[in-house]
């Protein structure tokens, strides 16, 4: 598990890279939870486009992120999820809590005022 | 389960870093039957989960060995996943669905929605052994299909 993280305005894009099991659940939990603290963050961004496995310990983590980030006032979504780590999100019931979008394109918000592949519009 | 063509065997240390390991295994394993590479995919959550909950519950954290037992017939496969870790008093509330929210909950239901068959035999201070059963469907509609 890898995640690379970039801050688009408000919005703190996590790329997450690899399988979301029990092994990557601690590493992963602790992080996300390190950088929703930071007064800047508005919106948490998952892209999952490279994440190739989840089970219930990964949802678990995302679950939690997702109380955090409410709790905190902040928002949440998830980008570029394949159809098998998507089933697994939406049997969790993630679907009805946090929008889901196709790319991280697409869920950055207009004013995010970050570049984005080169280009900033 | 009609009867056995092949089975295989693993044991390994009760150590997260082994998950990734045995769901491939047990999913190269399973890939002699006809699944879907949908199938292939539920397989190996519904073995991470019950690895994990050997891992976590059974032996809370600490050092155990945990054992895969998979074995075929020619349209089943069944999954056998055990440890001698702590076991369980209460299996029946352990399986429900209502404990949402709670990760056990989560795993069990997991491995209910993407197997046939799932069946816990624990006893406290004995261990726990997860049975799953899930049939190749797409054999079996392809053989419908063709009557």
């Amino acid at each position: 598990m890898k995640m690379e993280k970039r801050l688009y305005g408000r919005t703190l894009v996590c790329y997450l890279a690899g399988e979301l099991d029990l092994q990557a659940a601690m590493f992963l939990r602790q992080d996300l939870e390190k950088e929703l603290q930071a007064p800047m963050v508005e919106q948490l961004l998952l892209d999952f486009s490279r994440v190739t496995f989840i089970d219930s310990s990964g949802l678990g983590v995302i679950l939690g992120r997702y109380r955090q980030v409410t709790d905190l006032g902040k928002e949440m979504a998830i980008a570029g999820a394949s159809a098998a780590v998507c089933r697994v999100l939406e049997l969790g019931g993630l679907g009805r809590l946090v929008p889901f979008y196709p790319t991280v394109a697409e869920a950055l918000p207009a004013n995010a005022g970050g570049q984005l592949d080169g280009n900033d519009s | 389960m009609a009867t056995i063509v092949n089975s295989m065997k693993l044991e390994f240390p009760s150590r997260a870093e082994n998950l990734g390991m045995a769901r491939v295994a047990v999913a190269a394993f399973a890939s002699q039957l006809e699944f879907t590479l949908e199938e292939l995919e539920e397989i190996k959550v519904a073995v991470s989960e019950a690895v994990t909950n050997a891992i976590v519950h059974g032996y809370d954290n600490r050092a155990g060995l945990v054992w895969i037992v998979a074995s075929r017939s020619q349209e089943h496969l069944e999954i056998v996943i055990r440890d001698e870790g702590k076991g369980m008093a209460d299996v029946e509330r352990i399986l429900a669905v209502g404990l949402e929210g709670v990760e056990p909950g989560l795993g069990f239901m997991f491995m209910k929605s993407f197997m046939d068959e799932v069946r816990v035999d624990s006893e406290p201070g004995k261990g726990t052994a997860v049975i799953m059963i899930k049939r190749a469907r797409s054999l079996a509609q392809a053989a419908a299909t063709q009557i």
